[in-house]
């Protein structure tokens, strides 16, 4: 390849039906999945069925992102949380390094989309 | 080979949204009645206060005075205050294949500048809605902007013999208050809950209608004007304005942006800081076209129009003496 994502907004294949704002990683196919450990690459900016592409926002774009929360996890601003399963959760025993910080508080509930800051 | 359905018939040339939330939204927001727009050209200013204490402005202080002595003088101090403009702002981004997508159905650019001006507008209804508390007045020089009513406002006390909620003899105690300070109140503001409310309780419709009913059937419910004319003020503001309270992924919990809290009775005025008023919504005019100023811009990189409206306002209690707040108690049962 010669060319690159100069924006950080990539359009990736998603071979599951993915929602909006929720963290992906590559395949070695280069489609997106949904994040079982780790950030992965980015996060959806739209919810779209298999066989769509999806925009991505790369970790790597500026600014802050939304992304979903672990169903049960509350949220403090200010407090660092990590990316697992494509969610937002609190750091624990497996993943202890913060990846990302909270912007606004969350109640403990499934599907809740709130602002952070890349750590 | 074109898909067709027996059962429908495409139609292409149907300009057609249906979108929720559909009131005349607007119509709902009472933010820049209670706080009229004025204009400054700098981002931040002074203005001067003239204050009922320092300014000695209800003092009787003239005295006699006999040939060749002098004349009592006066003692006035003005102080000052100050605002400082904030800007708000939210952007869409409008991709042009999707726009081009649905404009058979919508005119996406109109559609989204309408949806991010109510937004900022529930944002800023918010700010003014916030200000209206018992902490915010005392911190202001106003410890004494709440009262006590003659009941408090809950269904109980709406209809019976004894103990009833009286919200006219409330007002009329808050425009005594007022009175004392030197204001004529002009208006009074409420949630929309207090006002559905506050037009069953039997001492307001006996006001409006007379003790005996007329005929089975007839009797209505008080309008807005009945109401505010049951007060005795001018103008009745009553806060429709709802907001979700949920976050984005969550089902839509709808609350109402004026507490219940308060009755609040207060003078309203526009214009310049002399004429008064509980308040103003002081917009930065070297900035902005007017209240919300809706602006585009090309993002071509992502072959985007980028929708912007943003305000720049102070919304500022000028005088906090111009309020007092009936504490209701209120409930919903």
């Amino acid at each position: 390849m010669s060319s690159q994502n100069d924006l950080g907004f990539v359009s990736l294949l998603a071979t599951t039906g993915i929602s909006a704002f929720v963290a992906v990683d590559l395949n070695s196919d280069g489609s997106i999945s949904p994040t079982v450990t780790g950030k992965g690459c980015g996060v959806t900016q739209e919810g779209a069925i298999a066989g769509r592409y999806i925009n991505v926002k790369l970790w790597t774009a500026p600014g802050t992102v939304l992304l979903t929360v672990s169903p049960g996890q509350t949220v403090t601003p200010g407090v660092g949380y990590t990316v697992s399963g494509g969610y937002a959760c609190a750091t624990g025993t497996g993943i202890v390094t913060p990846t990302i910080e909270a912007f606004q508080a969350g109640v403990a509930s499934a599907g809740i989309v709130l602002e952070f800051a890349k750590l | 080979m074109p898909y067709t359905n027996a059962q429908a018939t495409p139609r292409s040339d149907i300009f057609a949204l249906m979108m929720q939330a559909n009131s005349d939204f607007n119509k709902m927001f009472i933010g820049d009645k209670i706080f009229p727009v004025k204009t400054e050209n700098v981002k931040r200013g002074i203005y001067m206060r003239a204050n009922l204490a320092d300014a000695q402005l209800l003092n009787a202080d003239a005295k006699p005075r006999e040939s060749g002595a002098a004349y009592q003088r006066v003692n006035r101090e003005y102080d000052t205050d100050q605002y400082d403009a904030q800007e708000y702002g939210l952007e869409a981004v409008i991709d042009d294949s999707y726009e081009e997508e649905v404009e058979r159905f919508m005119n996406l650019e109109a559609t989204e500048a309408m949806l991010l001006e109510r937004s900022l507008r529930i944002s800023y209804e918010l700010r003014v809605a916030q200000q209206f508390t018992s902490t915010n007045f005392s911190n202001l020089g106003n410890a004494a902007f709440a009262i006590n009513p003659a009941a408090t406002y809950v269904k109980a006390n709406q209809t019976g013999t004894s103990g009833l909620c009286d919200p006219a003899g409330d007002v009329d105690t808050a425009k005594l208050a007022l009175a004392k300070n030197g204001y004529i109140a002009n208006a009074v503001i409420m949630s929309a809950n207090l006002f559905y409310f506050v037009r069953r309780c039997q001492l307001l419709q006996n006001q409006v209608y007379g003790v005996v009913p007329r005929q089975a059937g007839q009797r209505a419910l008080p309008a807005e004007e009945d109401v505010a004319r049951a007060f005795g003020v001018d103008n009745l503001f009553v806060a429709k304005a709802p907001y979700n309270t949920n976050q984005q992924g969550q089902t839509y919990a709808g609350s109402f942006i004026w507490p219940d809290t308060y009755i609040i009775v207060c003078v309203v005025q526009g214009g310049e800081y002399q004429a008064g008023g509980i308040g103003r919504t002081i917009q930065w005019s070297k900035d902005t076209t007017g209240l919300f100023t809706p602006e585009t811009y090309r993002s071509d990189e992502r072959r985007s129009n980028i929708l912007r409206v943003r305000q720049h306002t102070a919304e500022k209690i000028i005088d906090p003496l111009a309020a007092v707040g009936i504490t209701t108690s209120y409930t919903g049962s």
